[in-house]
């Protein structure tokens, strides 16, 4: 089950990275905020924490995990712990627009290395 | 038809991970003889000091009291003291372990896996009854430190094996490729950026990175080897550090090694 | 302009905090000046967890900075366009994907408003 939707949350990532590529060139940038991420995600800070978290092995099984992603979570689970339900959901927002951009740099980058080669 | 056009899909598709490492390796070389046409390849094996005459003269003072003697000294008595069966270090490496560091790491085709000279060590202590040590404790760092001592002056000659082409490429892989939050490749500051100035850094060239571990660093105060500075580096960039040993680093080291072939082993070393 | 000017006071009121000890005591009870966007923008550019600009980039008050990217000088003059600017911080690859310059917003390395306050602060050098 849990492998589901790991694998799910893990295509669900790639498609919102795509379109954060798409916009990349704008000058005004309209790639993920922490404000849009906060309009968009379910009001659970569990919820989100658990999509982040599926996200994140995701990302440090391609050995691309990023330190801000744990040290998010790790924020949202003790303000969880402490009950502080606002505090928990703004860090798990942080935590997945991180574990994003880490997956997306990942699958950017199993390509883009090629380019660097003297 | 159809069958054609996906074969030669296939077959371009896969065409760049038949990799040629000794192309890579010139390549690699020139480019730094490009970038430092006054520095000769081999003076890089000493890092930044090779490329700052103030810092070199600060290091070499430094080096007139080496703070990795004691480990070479306690890496001696470790390594000659018999094992529980009586059996010794010696009798796992040829030439009895002295002088061979220039051979590692290297492609295991039994295994099918890079063997690091740590790796070795715990391999032969498995063999042999004992248990492994900790690559990150100071007994692993005297014993590698002896081990590097007794093999100063060798050059690196590393080969690679065609079963040994995939880690290899993974290595290389692993070394141009962008991770962290900083979005950094070891190549973006060691290769691209090479010689340039982090605020009072100067960034070494990674011809030379691979000749001096493992390294007493005055940072750690401590004795380390490679991969303690690869878990550095990559946490600096803000990209979680792996296990010392992990594949993805043996492979890294694999990659890096073979770049620094011909390069003379200089370890153990000091730094900053 | 504005922050020659507070540059200028801070000189002044360390020097006479130097000279006249008494005066001190006295400047401590006025109310604190109210950081500007530009001195917001200017602490985080400056601080090594943050922005850490100076790590690569020359600029004017700065020590030891580095020299991986252009010195931030006559940062209008190089950007008539200050979203530009922006886009530039926000992700630098977007111009050049060869840029070893870290993408602070794309990466969430600093929030949106952060962003902005180092824009102030870069623009105004």
């Amino acid at each position: 089950m849990i492998t589901i939707v790991s694998r799910y949350s893990l295509h669900l990532c790639l498609v919102l990275s795509l379109f954060g590529c798409g916009e990349s060139n704008s000058v005004k940038p309209g790639e993920a905020t922490l404000a849009k991420a906060d309009a968009a995600a379910s009001d659970s800070p569990e919820v989100i924490l658990f999509a982040t978290k599926s996200l994140y092995n995701g990302a440090k099984q391609k050995d691309h995990a990023w330190i801000a992603t744990s040290r998010e979570i790790a924020v949202a689970e003790k303000a969880l712990e402490a009950g502080d339900l606002a505090a928990a959901r703004q860090a798990a927002l942080r935590a997945q627009l991180t574990a994003q951009a880490s997956l997306a740099q990942a699958n950017l980058e199993s390509q883009a290395w090629r380019t660097r080669v003297p | 038809m159809k069958i054609l056009v996906a074969l030669l899909v296939v077959f371009s598709v896969t065409l760049p991970a038949l990799a040629d490492p000794e192309a890579d390796r010139l390549a690699f070389a020139e480019f730094y003889l490009s970038r430092f046409p006054s520095i000769e390849l081999q003076a890089h094996k000493d890092g930044a000091y090779a490329l700052d005459q103030a810092k070199r003269e600060q290091w070499l003072e430094m080096e007139d009291f080496p703070p990795y003697e004691i480990a070479v000294d306690e890496g001696e008595l470790l390594y000659a003291r018999a094992f529980d069966n009586g059996e010794s270090y010696a009798a796992c490496f040829d030439q009895g372990g002295l002088g061979i560091k220039q051979n590692y790491p290297y492609f295991d085709i039994e295994r099918s896996e890079v063997i690091t000279l740590e790796m070795a060590l715990n391999l032969c202590r498995e063999k042999h009854g004992e248990a492994p040590l900790d690559y990150a404790g100071e007994l692993m760092g005297n014993l590698t430190a002896y081990m590097a001592y007794t093999s100063r002056g060798n050059k690196f000659a590393i080969t690679v094996p065609p079963e040994g082409l995939s880690a290899y490429e993974a290595g290389k892989q692993f070394f141009y490729e962008r991770r962290g939050q900083l979005n950094f490749a070891c190549s973006s500051c060691h290769l691209q950026s090479a010689g340039g100035m982090l605020r009072a850094e100067i960034l070494s060239a990674s011809i030379g990175h691979a000749t001096h571990w493992p390294t007493y660093r005055f940072k750690w105060e401590q004795i380390g080897g490679l991969h303690k500075r690869f878990i550095e580096c990559n946490e600096q960039v803000g990209a979680e550090g792996l296990a010392q040993q992990s594949p993805a680093y043996r492979n890294l080291e694999y990659f890096l090694t073979y770049m620094n072939n011909g390069m003379t082993l200089n370890g153990p070393a000091s730094r900053k | 302009m504005n922050r020659n000017l507070s540059m200028i006071l801070r000189l002044t009121a360390l020097v006479a905090s130097i000279l006249f000890p008494v005066s001190l005591a006295l400047a401590e009870e006025l109310p604190e000046v109210i950081p500007t966007s530009i001195d917001k923008g200017r602490s985080i550019a400056f601080n090594r967890n943050a922005g850490n600009c100076l790590s690569c980039h020359f600029v004017v008050d700065a020590e030891l900075p580095g020299n991986l990217g252009p010195p931030l000088i006559q940062m209008q003059a190089r950007f008539p366009d200050r979203a530009v600017l922006r886009a530039q911080i926000w992700n630098a690859a977007s111009q050049n994907p060869d840029t070893i310059m870290p993408p602070y917003g794309k990466h969430n390395i600093l929030t949106e408003s952060e962003v902005d306050l180092v824009v102030d602060y870069i623009y105004s050098l």
